[in-house]
């Protein structure tokens, strides 16, 4: 398989919004070149054989490890909310997610 | 230069814990204007650490880094005490927990003098992403002291400490530890717990020692080492108490090293020689270096730059804004703009780089090209690793594919920058160990020579480097303005 690296700007538009990132128009057209000349470079990788190999998702043997479903030590809830930057009554609290019906 | 293992024994025969902190805080308050090693160093938490040893000491308590102090990379997270990652995201970010190997190493008397400078979220090279200002090289300080780890390199080759702790995702460690001209080691993946340890590439990042000798970096392993039940990815591999003091046996006269031949096309011309003479070094010290066909190193750092972003964008999704990080001022109409406007304003542009690489290399339509590709690349690469081990000890490269360079030369070029993790990468995505030791000075600056080895060979890498110092004066060599005790 080719990979075609270079990418539109329409692709990196998509591509902030899906990453929650907002940039301006001339910030964008830069990172577009940029992107598209790493995206270039990691081209290389279609020189190296893997049909057959699967892919390696981590080193080493792993399997779940389990452990007892008991309480045990956890945060209080004052540690947990004190590097929140907006806290009320012992919870995060957030712009309003779900619109007033009129 | 002394020990730790004599630094730690003086403290316990004295019984005074802050034997060897004064001196360290006074080079801080030296240097420090001149270097910007540390994003903090907070002199209450030494006091009430110091309080805490001197009573243990009293108590007859023998600690194997007894009043050792240390440096921490601001990407550990000690309870109380700042955890930046050197973004503003994190500015005001303190912890409620400490990282296990933060817990490990005051449970073995070391006393924290200062949390060190880095490229934002370990995203660098050069410890010019950091939001808080940069890091100069203690050998020149018109030069970076390489990244992402370089705050933590820079303190101990400053001689502000004798060891600190750094995390390495693709030669984070390795690479300062060449630029700074001291010792520098990547543990086998799943060696050290990373519970603690902000995330950045969670199958490649783990955490490892910087000293002036291997002797140093062994023992302060086997202070950090072991299984964690917090950390999933942890083994349970049992550590091996002779890295407290390495054995005796030399190891280098008769070890098998590998030098791939695809070394000659790396490094730049002009370094051929300075390697040639260090390759030439350990053949007289008794070392089998056979040049060998090893595939797939360019390769590696393309894998690399696939797979590090990806997982990056994945870890950094949970920066939304509300559980912690820093807001923007300002009213917000949806969730999504609060999240959006925290993301923009609060990372820096090498951190959203990252992101938008990753999460296009993992989007529908190119995760098969990109991402599924680099796992499978990473797979053909530790097979080539693994094969090569099986006839040698370990495998000898450059660190790095040039001494440090100059601040800002770098920092508008990302694939220039990418370069300078051409040797280091492999050993991030095979999750061998490897390590750098200072070889020849290159026009006054130090470079290092790499060993990789075998999986959970780290005791091996630091017994061949242990003999390769012991033989020659490399390690010794010290910048100008370094204070050494």
């Amino acid at each position: 398989m080719t990979t075609t690296s270079k990418l539109s700007l329409e692709e990196t538009r998509h591509v902030a919004n899906l990453s929650k990132l907002e940039y301006s128009e001339e910030e964008l057209l830069e990172l577009n070149e940029e992107m598209s000349r790493i995206l270039d470079t990691v081209s290389r990788l279609d020189n190296v054989p893997v049909d057959g190999l699967e892919a390696t998702l981590a080193v080493g043997a792993y399997a779940n490890r389990f452990r007892a479903d008991e309480s045990g030590e956890c945060l209080d809830p004052e540690s947990a909310l004190q590097n929140a930057p907006q806290t009320r009554d012992g919870c995060f609290e957030i712009t309003r997610i779900i619109a007033k019906i009129e | 230069m002394s020990s730790l293992r004599e630094l730690a024994q003086r403290v316990t025969e004295s019984g005074q814990a802050d034997l060897h902190v004064r001196k360290s805080l006074s080079t801080i308050d030296e240097l420090e204007p001149r270097l910007g090693c540390l994003l903090h160093s907070d002199r209450e938490f030494v006091e009430q650490q110091l309080r805490s040893l001197q009573s243990r000491l009293a108590g007859g308590e023998e600690l194997p880094l007894a009043g050792v102090p240390i440096v921490l990379k601001d990407n550990i997270c000690v309870k109380g005490q700042k955890t930046t990652c050197a973004s503003q995201m994190l500015g005001n970010f303190v912890p409620p927990y400490d990282a296990t190997v933060w817990q490990k190493l005051q449970k073995a008397g070391a006393i924290l003098v200062g949390k060190a400078n880095m490229d934002e979220f370990a995203m660098g090279s050069s410890t010019e992403n950091s939001a808080f200002g940069v890091t100069r090289n203690p050998w020149d300080t018109e030069r970076v002291p390489g990244g992402s780890s370089g705050g933590s390199a820079a303190a101990v080759s400053a001689g502000y400490v004798p060891v600190s702790l750094g995390s390495d995702t693709g030669g984070s460690i390795r690479q300062p530890a060449s630029f700074c001209g001291i010792t520098g080691l990547k543990p086998t993946y799943g060696t050290v717990s990373r519970y603690g340890l902000v995330a950045f590439a969670s199958s490649l990042d783990q955490i490892g020692p910087f000293a002036r000798s291997a002797e140093d970096a062994a023992r302060l392993l086997a202070c950090i080492a072991g299984y964690d039940p917090m950390d999933a990815t942890s083994s349970e591999q049992e550590i091996d108490p002779e890295l407290l003091q390495l054995e005796n046996t030399a190891a280098l006269k008769g070890a098998r090293l590998a030098l791939p031949r695809v070394v000659s096309t790396l490094l730049p011309e002009e370094l051929q020689d300075t390697f040639q003479a260090t390759v030439e070094e350990f053949r007289k010290l008794g070392a089998e270096v056979e040049e060998v066909d090893l595939p797939y190193m360019e390769e590696s750092l393309s894998a690399y730059y696939v797979i590090a972003p990806a997982e990056a964008s994945s870890n950094l999704a949970r920066y939304d804004g509300v559980r912690y990080g820093q807001r923007p001022q300002g009213e917000f109409e949806t969730i999504s703009e609060l999240t959006t406007r925290t993301r923009s304003e609060m990372f820096g542009k090498e951190v959203k780089r990252r992101i938008m690489l990753g999460t296009y290399t993992l989007s529908a339509g190119y995760y098969d090209a990109y991402y599924n590709r680099a796992q499978k690349v990473r797979t053909a690469l530790r097979n080539a690793y693994v094969e090569t081990l099986k006839n040698f000890t370990a495998i000898l490269t450059p660190t790095t594919p040039g001494p440090a360079f100059k601040i800002g030369e770098k920092v508008d070029d990302p694939v220039a920058m990418y370069l300078s993790d051409i040797f280091t990468v492999s050993a991030n995505l095979t999750g061998l160990p490897a390590l750098s030791v200072p070889s020849r000075l290159y026009q006054g600056l130090p470079l290092g020579v790499q060993l990789l080895g075998r999986p959970f060979a780290d005791k091996e890498l630091l017994t061949l480097a242990r003999d390769y110092q012991r033989a020659t004066d490399h390690h010794l060599q010290t910048p100008e303005l370094a204070v050494h005790g």
